[in-house]
């Protein structure tokens, strides 16, 4: 997912990344590189940074990954589910946790001591902020810490959550649209749709977490009033999440519809979605 | 301080002839923070979900200021 728009910050000379859909902001260095892997955003100051077989000093990274937490889980659960993913994948041995805090956003860091054979060194946090989560992993080799490392806290300090993203583009009825969705047949989306030109549907990539922090942020900004909001995942047996808008007489019911892109037949918050539109 | 309420979905029983979005103002001291007029409104706390000032999603414990429009938006759907 490439949800982002990059703009010279002249006072500073960087880059800033945006990310339109979980409404965060980050400024880093004009060298550095950004891409988009599955559901996160690394940043590297080389291209080839996130090969894993690279093992050039320079061979260091800083990635964020978004999880919106609508059930409101308290933050040390979801760090013991992070840190217990993490230290699972990569073999960790000892871990210890700090409270972390930045800006309105709390959470938790550590450092990961992983094991004497590896040649990296691995920071992590997570940070919580309404019901969007942060997730950051800073790795990069032994030998590059003291290059690195204050580059990556200060890029990671210039964290922000803007109230208002600008340029954000609606559709005919003024509903706020993600970014590279693009219009489809609703038929291709819904079989069953009986009367399409009640139906706009749009075509898209982003994981359906971030779409529900998008449309939450942005629906009233854009005038709309929210009037039932199904999430998902949640304990509804509806398989999308769901809001129902009402802007004076105009009642709009949208949903969020995952869909099984890597073919491995299960659905999670971090599946892709479309977006279909009924007008009632 | 006067603050516009906008209260949404199974909310609208705490207040009556209400409708979802239906704006009414409400009357608090200076210094209020949400969580006041939710207790204000008799509310019960988890029955709230999403705060929104000005459109924008806030937490309970944000203040409010004179003129404020505040939705407030309860768990549905299994959320």
């Amino acid at each position: 997912m490439s949800t982002c728009v990059r703009q010279a910050a002249i006072s500073i000379m960087s880059t800033t990344f945006r990310h339109i859909l979980w409404g965060y902001e980050l400024t880093y260095p004009d060298h550095w590189i950004h891409q988009s892997v599955q559901d996160a955003d690394a940043f590297t100051a080389v291209a080839n940074g996130l090969d894993q077989d690279y093992e050039g000093l320079d061979a260091s990274q800083l990635v964020v990954r978004g999880e919106w937490n609508w059930e409101r889980q308290l933050i040390e659960p979801l760090w013991n589910q992070h840190i217990g993913m993490m230290a699972g994948m990569i073999g960790a041995k000892q871990v210890g946790s700090a409270p972390w805090k930045l800006g309105d956003a709390v959470g938790l860091e550590a450092e990961i001591v992983l094991p004497k054979k590896d040649n990296q060194r691995l920071w992590t946090g997570i940070l919580m902020r309404d019901f969007r989560v942060l997730h950051f992993m800073v790795t990069h080799p032994m030998g590059a810490r003291e290059a690195f490392q204050p580059v990556a806290t200060k890029v990671i300090s210039s964290l922000r959550f803007p109230n208002r993203i600008l340029d954000i583009k609606t559709s005919r009825e003024g509903i706020p649209l993600p970014p590279e969705y693009e219009a489809v047949d609703p038929k291709s989306i819904l079989a069953d749709v009986t009367d399409p030109t009640n139906w706009r549907a749009y075509s898209g990539k982003a994981g359906i977490g971030a779409l529900q922090a998008f449309f939450l942020r942005e629906v009233p900004i854009h005038n709309w009033d929210m009037e039932e909001y199904v999430p998902f995942p949640s304990s509804s047996e509806l398989g999308f999440a769901r809001i129902q808008l009402r802007r004076s007489n105009l009642k709009i019911t949208l949903g969020m519809m995952p869909y099984d892109l890597s073919g491995s037949g299960t659905i999670t918050a971090s599946s892709p979605a479309n977006i279909v539109i009924k007008v009632a | 301080m006067r603050v516009t309420v906008k209260l949404f979905a199974t909310l609208i029983r705490f207040k009556d002839g209400s409708r979802p979005g239906k704006p009414f103002e409400v009357g608090l001291p200076e210094g209020s923070v949400v969580q006041d007029l939710i207790d204000h409104l008799r509310i019960p706390v988890e029955e709230t979900k999403v705060v929104f000032i000005n459109s924008i999603i806030e937490e309970n414990q944000s203040r409010l200021k004179d003129g404020d429009v505040v939705g407030i938006f309860p768990p549905v759907g299994g959320g």
